[in-house]
């Protein structure tokens, strides 16, 4: 019989949380090759078959439905793909990994409090310069639409994979949208938030898949883990 | 299937007798341009692919901008030539097929606009009437609103960011808003005059390790520093949002709305009529065909690519856009024209055609 599947995150302190988080609703998740191994189990259910994976997988496997349920951020949710959100269910805000996803500007662009103050920057910015504002991110559903909502729309996007925070100081980009949770990284890269530029306050969130199929065992299952997390929080 | 058949021949058909040359753009493009011209909202509906040395290529989304920068890279004729073309172009959608059928005209560099706008509007009606379709006709135009904002009484700086918001109404609405109550001023920086705020910019972008040149600079944050204190202080007159409020709120019949506009017009006193008597022209035009409809006018339509410029139109059966086009004069000098040509032109979506027939 096939088990249902539960993904945690791999490594780190959302590792450490998620089992925590678990252990609190009194079930167990035991990695039974250590660290380096990616198979584990849940204690109490022989049919759940525990997974070991990096976040952002985690949430590509939801969407698809290789994953049945799974901890991972709300952001990544929104990144892995368009619309990811609405094939997927968010069970249980867990209360930990959290981080915001910010339109971060340089702070000397004293001119620009406001999304509204962007948007003219972003109108008189190819006139300008002779190019569209560049907005480094790898979040670039969330910032599409973000922008799209506030009628914004003289803007390309640079596609970052790391040290998004760099690229106004590097030329790659002139402002940046990335993920921050104290804000002292954007700080100390001469980056300032827009005050009404938060696009998604993001954590960690027990997450249930909407494609995968479950047996009526599974939804057994599932249902208790669901109950059990949300009873502890 | 045989009746599918017959309608594309006779598409055919009439696509080749409109004196133009039949093109037939490559199928996988260079993305750059596309992203260039239309930024990332359009960008975002492009099937992507990348080349071994880094390149982003796409599907073809659109058969305009390759058949103008092929007109541009043979020379762009100065007498104007037109392009006809039937075939597909792909786009990413949430749901459903991402690749469509379209045909089409362009005229591109052609000096008689009047006649080449009626030729466009007479193809579009003429394919649409092989699929038996007499469209609900929607117009804007773009030239009697750029012509409103030059009458109008406002700061010189607002006019390219009203000017980028039109065919965006949520965007427009709260632009003008904050355009009649502004903010409080920013935090005061005790910057008592330009020059002591550009060194005191200048001095925190050096320490953020910013160049100074090579994004926004010192002086351009300083001078749109000071516009936003002086917005504060004196807000856009209550009479100019009123007109612009009042203007791009008139839709319906387009014969009442050319009367509403120009009641508008003779009230404020606003020199408008050169495009009004333009957009009239065409509204008889299309009021002589038989296979229209109806006609109507909302003085808010606008694609949202600022490269439209004059008349533009949609056609419209079952609440579904048909065929869509316009003019485009600003879209050749973004390609790197040398001087400024005139650009129309309009694209039928066949799938939807087909599917009304049904």
């Amino acid at each position: 019989m096939k088990k249902l599947v539960l993904a945690l995150p791999s490594k780190g302190r959302l590792e450490e949380l998620s089992r925590e988080a678990f252990a609190k609703a009194g079930m167990q998740v035991k990695r039974d090759g250590g660290a380096r191994s990616y198979a584990g189990s849940l204690q109490g259910f022989e049919n759940v078959n525990v997974q070991f994976l990096p976040a952002g997988e985690i949430a590509r496997g939801l969407i698809r439905g290789t994953i049945d349920i799974g901890v991972t951020g709300e952001d990544l949710i929104h990144e892995a793909v368009e619309n990811g959100i609405k094939k997927v269910e968010l069970a249980a805000k867990l209360g930990f990994g959290k981080a915001n996803v910010v339109i971060a500007i340089p702070d000397a662009w004293v001119d620009v409090v406001y999304i509204r103050d962007l948007a003219d920057v972003a109108s008189d910015f190819r006139e300008k310069h002779g190019r569209w504002l560049k907005i480094a991110t790898k979040y670039i559903q969330l910032t599409r639409a973000f922008l799209a909502e506030h009628g914004i729309a003289q803007y390309k996007i640079v596609q970052s994979v790391g040290a998004t925070e760099a690229a106004p100081s590097s030329g790659a980009a002139d402002l940046i949208v990335d993920i921050t949770s104290t804000g002292s990284t954007l700080k100390a890269n001469g980056l300032r938030i827009i005050d009404d530029g938060v696009i998604l306050k993001s954590e960690a969130n027990l997450i249930i898949s909407k494609a995968s199929k479950l047996s009526n065992e599974q939804q057994v299952d599932l249902g208790k883990i669901i109950s059990a997390v949300r009873a502890s929080l | 299937m045989n009746e599918v058949n017959d309608r594309v021949a006779r598409l055919s058909e009439l696509i080749s007798a409109q004196g133009a040359v039949l093109s037939n753009p490559a199928m996988l493009l260079p993305a750059n341009p596309f992203f260039d011209l239309a930024g990332e909202e359009f960008g975002r509906r492009l099937l992507l692919t990348n080349g071994a040395n880094d390149e982003d290529y796409c599907l073809r989304p659109d058969f305009t901008l390759p058949i103008a920068m092929d007109f541009l890279r043979d020379g762009g004729d100065e007498q104007g030539r037109a392009f006809s073309y039937l075939g597909s172009i792909f786009r990413q959608r949430a749901q459903g097929p991402v690749e469509f059928t379209q045909a089409g005209i362009e005229f591109l560099g052609q000096k008689n606009r009047d006649e080449t706008l009626e030729n466009t509007l007479n193809f579009a009606l003429k394919a649409l009437e092989i699929y038996d379709i007499k469209p609900d006709i929607l117009l804007g135009s773009v030239e009697v609103f750029e012509s409103l904002l030059k009458v109008i009484d406002i700061p010189q700086v607002w006019l390219p960011r009203i000017r980028h918001r039109f065919g965006q109404p949520k965007a427009m609405n709260r632009l003008l808003d904050r355009l009649g109550k502004p903010q409080a001023p920013i935090a005061d920086l005790k910057a008592q005059n330009r020059e002591a705020l550009i060194t005191k910019i200048t001095d925190q972008m050096m320490a953020d390790g910013l160049s100074l040149t090579g994004s926004r600079s010192p002086e351009e944050i300083a001078n749109r520093y000071f516009e936003k204190q002086q917005l504060a202080a004196t807000p856009v007159s209550a009479k100019t949002l009123e007109i612009l409020r009042a203007y791009l709120a008139i839709k319906g019949d387009a014969s009442d709305s050319l009367h509403e506009i120009e009641a508008l017009a003779k009230e404020y006193n606003l020199d408008i009529f050169a495009p009004l008597k333009r957009l009239t022209k065409h509204i008889e035009f299309l009021k002589a065909q038989n296979q229209v409809s109806s006609i109507k006018f909302d003085a808010s339509f606008s694609p949202r690519l600022d490269y439209y410029t004059g008349i533009v139109f949609q056609m419209i059966f079952n609440s579904k856009t048909i065929a869509s086009g316009g003019e485009y004069n600003r879209l050749l000098e973004r390609l790197g024209a040398k001087k400024q040509m005139n650009a129309t032109g309009c694209a039928i979506w066949i799938d939807r055609a087909e599917e009304a027939k049904k």
